[in-house]
């Protein structure tokens, strides 16, 4: 409290009125007084701030826009310091406008009184810019008004260079750089302030106990709210970081202390939004939703800070999520949102649920995905992200929910929903590694001595049904419905209904082991119970059909329709019973009424069968080219849709190959064909097709390769329909004996068949035709070839007197005609042959004769030699022995070593040419047994 | 003795093996095993416990493949027949062929020895059955079916009945002395390829493409034409293509496109066994004479011989 009163000079007199400060009178007399009197403006400036002190606000407005509005007419400036004061009485002002404005929640109001406080920095502006209280003033201004924090900022240090320890100035920074989350900064600003004024407001201790918070450094932090509250019991501020402390503890007493602490923080201020939003968080976990609903309510009107709207915000939408009011807390939610700082995800997971609640799960993944980029690794997202991801149609992300659900199963891998979640997400693509991820949830339950749901099993068993491992799946559903029996106690209609549906499968499995007494007999318990259970009347029809029992199988089907008229599988499977009586009319109007239906018009399976109506059309009849083309285009639009509506859909890619194959766009075609095929391998139409196109190609080779790979993988029996492709492939490439054998292996799996029997007897005449051409045919083959133009000659004959098969009997008769004349001709070919076949013979004969006469020959001449061999040696050694005494005469004879050495040389030459006649001997040897040839 | 293969002879024939019979000679006392196949060749095989399987004739003369082979009950004389549509007479002990009967017109299927060795029947695509004396090669007998195309027929042991099946499923049991048909049975709806009686008559057991086995009571067929139809039976996964009774009339075998051969309990009316030795679909099952040896043929070109325990 300052000094006691404060003078007013009487104008043109030495006269005071002097007013006592601590009983000041009204307002509106002082304002009189002081414009009568033309009072200096330090006087008016000090009577003001004196009201404000006593807290009449309004006084010190009046007498300040009273004395700003009149400078030098009712307020002195006649005095030297007068701009120190004019600039007073501005700030002062603006300062005040400042904070109205900040209490103000109208908007347009709050904008109105910003105004007013910018007009009178700005006139302040003018007299003296760098005055240090009207940089702080103006710096204040900039911090509350938003989004000015860099302008606010460099005001702050404006003054601090002229002052460095400017206390307004370093709270301000604190403030700042608190608001930047440099809390370590704002902690430094904060303690100089202290340095500077040991006795500083509690704010400051309030601020560095929140900087210690958000450091870590919880105990510290206690010392200061504690500090502050010691110096301002009021500062609920400082109160509620101490309840937040003791709430964060998360234990049984911190909590009772933490709530009394905020009752205590109530007590002060019960309008505080933080202290109404901390109660409202400890009535959720009391379930109080009421209380919750209304505390959080009120911060929100209390407040213009978004993030502790978000905070509000999120409270009432969380009660609402509880109490299972979707709608609303969707609301809550969102807004929460809005308001929410980047870090404070929490409404983004509530919103996210609410989402799925809607079954939105695009904007319900944008959510978990902005609570996951916060929080990179938290589980509970993840699992949540990959469960979504997994049902998505996006081939990336079902990826990235396997990466997911990898990391939480490998982060915690006994937690057994994640597992659950990524068998689940398996299941889709990788049978085997879904199994293999539900054994692991079985083991850990098995750990845990829990027992394994029936859920669960019934998953696995559908997987072993998947691959093929029926005996594994039969046990597995097995075990599933004693555990249901067992179950059921718990929740009789859940288990029972599962029960169904487990018996439905283990029936499918039976199916799959050709056991259809058992499968039959489990579908008509379960239609006993529950007659609306459609499918199993679809699968007994099914066997039924499979059966060959087309009458039953419709009646099945009949039944069927009795539950769901509409029902689009039923009425395909009638569709297709149908065509395979060759009823294509009626077939084509089945699969055109599901179509026609509002509920079925997308069904792609029946957009499917009927451009493959179109198209089997095209192939049965002949047409002209218009309507060819007609029929194309309709096939090909049926196709489309299907795969507009489902673009994995491998029967209306197939179509459309076919469709491209049959406009002549042959290896466009095989490009499609070959995709598919890619797509999956376990569908035999594309195998034929891609056959087809490599028939078309001259392709005989690979052609041949499909057909019978194509056999061999899908149809153990001799499917007759792709035998007779074989046959023909074999035919145009010339191979007529394993046509042949094809054929018969054909007639043999359907011997009432007179197609494929005019195709062997065709067949039997161009083998015995070509025979018969080539001279060089053995008697043999020549005699085999014309058995068979006899056969091929009595079917064709038999098939002319016959009328009712697919072929033209006309033709047969002039087919056996064209027997008859080659086995006329056939006399003179087995003559041949036969001519043929004895001069071989004979030749043979002769062959062998000659031989024998050579080999006689031979022997003989092999003796003569022989004996001359013996004959020559003897004559050898005899002239040797000449020889020798010749030469030793010479030797003697002759004294000239030249002509000793000629005469060397001679009897080297003597030497050679004995031993040539040995050679020359054989040879003429051998030239005779040539002349004997 | 459990179940068990003893031999599997691989390329018996070079092509798809497609009938077999198994007999024993009364004039040689040898268990003869005799197939067909799709090579046109007839091939008589000598079964011994020590030294196997031992070919004994290559028979030749039929074109278009052999479909059907039967054997007299005293193993000596042996009928085949090809989709050349002719059936042919063969010595068993020498290998010769002895007679041939051309029936172009209407193209012989199966034939069947009667249990006397007295007829033969052969069945047409006419829907018709001509019984030939087997002495005199004469047709003796025309039994006109109400069904299509006939793919299997066989007498009952004790001579009184004849059974046919049809491609469409019916199968029609006749009265040899009247010629009359007694019933119909119309369990299957699609090709029935096998049919066997029982040993003593009473029970007739037919395979189909439907992969079903039906097991029909025929015991009182003579007193009412109401059959009953006693239990179908599960378990192939693709057409079943051949059944054969043993002996005993206590099981019988089933062949099937499945690859599989199985072998059935009467009184349980189950599967015993299921033997997976083949590769490709088994086309024909034979039982030995004494019911302790089962034979299948295959596609596989293969011969299996089984240890069935009785």
């Amino acid at each position: 409290m300052e000094s006691g009163s404060i003078e007013i000079p009487l104008r043109d007199t030495d006269e005071v009125i002097e007013l006592d400060l601590n009983q000041l009178p009204d307002g509106q007399e002082t304002l009189t007084i002081l414009k009568q009197e033309k009072a200096q403006l330090h006087i008016w400036v000090n009577l003001a701030l004196a009201y404000y002190r006593k807290g009449k606000e309004a006084d010190m407005v009046a007498l300040l826009d009273c004395a700003r509005q009149g400078f030098n007419t009712w307020a002195s400036l006649d005095y030297p310091e007068h701009e120190q004061d004019q600039m007073r009485c501005l700030d002062t002002l603006a300062a005040w406008y400042v904070r109205e404005a900040k209490r103000e929640k109208n908007k347009d109001l709050k904008t109105e009184i910003f105004t007013k406080a910018r007009l009178l920095y700005t006139a302040a502006d003018k007299i003296n810019m760098f005055n240090q209280n009207h940089v702080l003033g103006r710096a204040y201004f900039c911090l509350l008004e938003g989004d000015k924090m860099d302008q606010a900022d460099a005001q702050f240090d404006f003054v601090l260079n002229q002052s460095n320890n400017n206390i307004p100035s370093l709270l301000g920074k604190a403030c700042i750089a608190y608001n930047k989350k440099d809390y370590r900064g704002s902690l430094a600003f904060y303690q100089k302030a202290l340095r500077t004024n040991p006795n500083c407001p509690a704010d400051v201790r309030l601020g560095m106990g929140l900087c210690f918070f958000e450091l870590g450094n919880l105990e510290k932090a206690r010392l200061a709210f504690g500090r502050a509250i010691e110096l301002n019991p009021k500062c609920v501020g400082a109160v509620v970081g101490l309840a937040i402390l003791e709430l964060n503890t998360e234990s049984a007493e911190g909590i009772q202390s933490g709530v009394t602490i905020l009752s205590k923080a109530y007590e002060i201020d019960s309008a505080n939004p933080m202290v109404l939003n901390l109660l409202a968080d400890h009535f959720f976990f009391k379930r109080d939703f009421q209380k919750t609903q209304t505390l959080a309510l009120r911060a929100f009107h209390n407040t213009e800070n978004e993030a502790i709207r978000a905070e509000s915000c999120y409270q009432l939408a969380r009660c609402f999520h509880v109490q299972e009011d979707y709608d609303q807390a969707f609301q809550y939610y969102y807004q929460a949102t809005n308001f929410a700082s980047a870090n404070f995800v929490l409404p983004h997971f509530g919103l996210g649920q609410m989402y799925i609640a809607r079954e939105d799960n695009e904007n319900a993944m944008s959510c978990f995905e902005t609570v996951l980029k916060a929080n990179p690794n938290d589980y509970e997202t993840m699992k949540i992200l990959g469960s979504l991801y997994a049902q998505s149609g996006n081939q990336n992300k079902r990826e990235q929910a396997r990466n997911f659900l990898k990391k939480v199963t490998e982060q915690f891998p006994d937690d057994v929903e994640a597992w659950i979640e990524m068998a689940q997400i398996l299941e889709q693509s990788d049978t085997a590694g879904a199994l293999q991820a539900y054994e692991t949830v079985k083991s850990i339950l098995q750990e845990d001595q829990a027992e394994i749901p029936p859920e669960i099993l019934n998953n696995m068993a559908s997987l072993e049904y998947r691959l093929g491992k029926l005996d594994e799946a039969k046990g597995l559903y097995e075990t599933a419905l004693e555990r249901c029996q067992i179950e059921s106690e718990h929740d009789e209609n859940y288990y029972k209904s599962m029960s169904v549906m487990i018996n439905y499968n283990l029936a499918r499995v039976f199916e799959g082991l050709n056991q259809l007494d058992k499968a039959t007999q489990l579908y008509k318990d379960i239609l006993k119970e529950y007659p609306n259970y459609i499918d199993c009347y679809l699968r007994l029809g099914c066997m039924a059909r499979d059966l060959g029992q087309i009458h039953d199988a419709s009646v099945w089907f009949k039944d069927a329709l009795q539950v769901d008229v509409q029902n689009p599988d039923c009425w395909s499977l009638i569709g297709n019973l149908h065509l395979h009586n060759r009823e294509v009319g009626a077939g084509q109007k089945k699969f055109e009424k599901i179509l026609n239906n509002e509920t079925t018009k997308s069904d792609t399976y029946a957009l499917v069968a009927l451009g493959n109506v179109w198209l089997s059309t095209l192939h049965d009849t002949r047409m002209d080219k218009e309507k060819e083309k007609r029929y194309q285009d309709r096939a090909l639009s049926m196709y489309k849709q299907a795969l507009r509506i489902d673009p994995r859909n491998i029967w209306a890619a197939n179509g459309i190959g076919a469709v491209l194959a049959h406009k002549g766009y042959i290896h466009e075609a095989l490009e499609v064909f070959a995709q598919v095929r890619e797509a999956t391998a376990d569908f035999p139409d594309v195998w034929l097709n891609i056959a087809h196109i490599y028939v078309e190609l001259k392709q005989y080779v690979w052609a041949i390769q499909m057909y019978e790979n194509c056999l061999h993988k899908f149809y153990k029996y001799d499917n007759v329909e792709i035998l007779l492709y074989l046959a023909r492939v074999l035919y145009r490439s010339g191979k007529l004996q394993e046509c042949k054998k094809i054929l018969l292996r054909a007639r043999r799996a359907v011997p009432n068949d007179s197609q494929i029997l005019y195709n062997i007897a065709l067949v039997l005449q161009r083998l015995g035709m070509q025979v018969l051409k080539d001279e060089k045919s053995n008697l043999r083959t020549v005699l085999q070839a014309v058995s068979e133009l006899d056969i091929a000659h009595k079917f064709f004959t038999t098939l002319s007197q016959t009328t009712g098969g697919k072929y033209n009997p006309e033709q047969a008769m002039a087919e056996a005609r064209q027997c008859s004349d080659l086995l006329n001709q056939a006399q003179y070919h087995v003559a041949r042959a036969r001519k043929l076949d004895e001069e071989e013979k004979e030749f043979k004969i002769k062959q062998q004769r000659e031989r024998e006469e050579l080999r006689a020959k031979l022997q003989e001449n092999e003796e003569e030699e022989e004996k001359r061999r013996q004959r020559e040696r003897e004559e050898l050694v005899a002239k040797r022995q000449q020889f020798v005494e010749q030469s030793l005469h010479k030797t003697k004879a002759t004294k000239e070593r030249k002509e000793q050495f000629d005469g060397t040389k001679q009897s080297c030459k003597r030497k050679r040419s004995l031993k040539a006649p040995e050679g020359k001997a054989k040879k003429s040897c051998r030239i005779d047994s040539h002349e004997y040839d | 003795m459990a179940f068990s293969v003893l031999q599997t002879k691989s390329d018996a024939h070079t092509e798809e093996i497609w009938a077999c019979t198994w007999v024993r000679s009364v004039k040689t006392n040898e268990h003869l095993l005799i197939t067909g196949s799709l090579d046109d060749s007839v091939k008589v095989w000598v079964w011994d416990e020590d030294r196997q399987l031992e070919l004994k004739h290559t028979l030749e003369g039929h074109c278009l493949g052999v479909n059907s082979v039967t054997a007299n009950a005293e193993g000596t004389l042996l009928a085949s027949s090809a989709l050349d549509a002719t059936v042919k007479f063969w010595d068993l002990e020498s290998g010769e062929e002895t007679n041939v009967i051309e029936s172009n017109e209407h193209h012989a299927w199966k034939v069947a020895f009667s249990p006397d060795s007295r007829l033969i029947a052969v069945g047409t695509q006419q829907r018709k059955v001509h019984l030939f004396e087997v002495e005199s090669r004469k047709m003796v007998g025309d039994l006109d079916t109400t069904g299509k195309f006939i793919m299997a027929l066989t007498f009952s042991p004790n001579g009184k009945y004849l059974a046919t099946a049809s491609i469409d499923g019916p199968v029609n049991i006749y009265d040899l002395q009247t010629s009359a048909l007694l019933t119909t049975l119309d369990g299957h709806a699609m090709p029935v390829r096998g049919i066997a009686f029982s040993p003593d008559s009473s029970m007739l057991v037919t395979a189909s493409d439907d992969k079903h086995i039906k097991i029909y009571e025929v015991r009182r067929l003579d007193q009412s034409t109401d059959v009953h139809l006693a239990a179908t039976l599960y378990g192939h996964g693709s057409w079943v293509a051949d059944v054969k009774f043993a002996p005993d009339g206590k099981r019988f075998a089933t062949g099937s496109a499945d690859n599989t051969v199985k072998v059935w309990d009467i009184g349980a009316r189950d599967c015993l066994h299921t033997f997976t030795a083949h590769s490709q679909q088994v086309t024909g099952i034979a039982y030995s004479p004494n019911g302790s040896r089962l034979a299948s043929i295959s596609d596989d070109r293969s011969i299996n011989i089984y240890n069935v325990p009785v």
